[in-house]
């Protein structure tokens, strides 16, 4: 394992972190960010998610209904165009509109990708923690059973492809929030019910980082935007997250440098 | 049925519940969809905690110790 690749491609200016929470890849790390992204697409797509598009912008009342600002005051980063219009925290906030109003008669699986931003603490020493990402998501909605067989089947398929790959992978619960509520009882309503896991991977100077969360949301955002299954009951929301540069610094941290150039030049996953 | 189960279904269905058309039994599961908020858990632990007298860390709130009033009682009257 070598660990130490990921500063040396920093000390290069093949990754480059910058002020605004960002990082920059160039040659053969940008061969990975993009071999990274195309296979968890080509993942989602093989495992029956409908691709859907999504605007690098959200509208603020969608956050507003999805209850965003009230779980995360200060977070969210307004988009170039206007206070209207911000950076979307998690590309999942742009697959409930869609279905809002819905009576669905089987599990929606729906997978999209874009760039995302949340108003974090950033540092060059953490590579790790970004402002501006891209994320990759499976988004499935339905009865709660099979919302949480589709999240278990997810769990199982995310450690797969690390393993696939060459990367160590651990699958933890995770604590923070994620939706809802800020504050301890949310927190510990999460911990009690089992709502967030993580898949973490170690990332030589990021440290060992959540580049995969695989979460329930309960009846959360089907009862903010009115879906219902076709009995009249309320859906269930869950999703797959996947941090693209995560990922991709996992991979340079983790493999040797052929192995991670191989792989970015394999082009199939 | 313990004096502390009995305390603690009442406090359930007096105060976790109040209003609601929601039957509880010591094996009921608490945490089913809206029966049990983020709101609803403080005041449980805190009522968990008045009652074996002692504080409850987080790591200590897990489903094994609090998916119903019996694995309530099981745990924290023993560890109490």
């Amino acid at each position: 394992m070598t660990t130490d690749t990921v500063s040396t491609l920093m000390r290069s200016g093949e990754i480059e972190w910058n002020a605004t929470g960002e990082l920059r890849f160039h040659g053969t790390a940008q061969a990975v960010f993009q071999w990274v992204d195309a296979a968890f697409e080509r993942l989602a797509r093989e495992h029956g998610a409908h691709p859907q598009s999504a605007p690098e912008a959200i509208a603020g009342e969608t956050l507003e209904r999805a209850g965003y600002f009230d779980a995360f005051p200060g977070m969210g980063i307004p988009a170039a165009s206007g206070a209207a219009m911000w950076l979307p925290p998690a590309v999942c906030y742009h697959a409930y509109p869609d279905l809002a109003g819905r009576r669905l008669d089987a599990t929606r699986l729906v997978t999209l990708a874009c760039g995302c931003g949340r108003n974090e603490p950033v540092a060059p020493e953490n590579p790790g923690r970004l402002q501006r990402f891209r994320m990759r998501e499976v988004v499935f909605v339905g009865a709660p059973t099979a919302v949480a067989a589709e999240r278990e089947a997810w769990m199982t398929r995310g450690q797969s492809f690390a393993a696939a790959i060459g990367l160590v992978s651990t699958l933890v619960p995770a604590t923070d929030v994620f939706f809802g509520a800020a504050g301890r009882g949310q927190r510990l309503i999460q911990q009690l019910k089992g709502l967030k896991y993580e898949l973490r991977l170690d990332a030589g100077p990021a440290g060992n980082i959540a580049a995969a969360s695989f979460n329930l949301h309960e009846s959360f955002f089907a009862r903010r935007f009115d879906i219902h299954l076709s009995d009249g009951t309320i859906a269930a929301s869950g999703c797959a997250a996947f941090g693209i540069e995560r990922w991709t610094l996992a991979v340079l941290a983790q493999l040797d440098p052929e192995a991670a150039a191989g792989l970015a030049l394999r082009g199939e996953s | 049925m313990t004096t502390f189960t009995d305390a603690l279904l009442r406090f359930v269905r007096q105060d976790l519940l109040a209003g609601r058309d929601v039957d509880i039994d010591p094996d009921t599961y608490l945490f089913a969809d809206g029966v049990v908020d983020s709101l609803g858990i403080l005041t449980l632990i805190a009522f968990v905690e008045q009652q074996c007298g002692r504080p409850i860390p987080d790591s200590e709130v897990v489903m094994e110790h609090f998916r119903s009033v019996r694995a309530i009682t099981q745990h924290f009257q023993r560890a109490s």
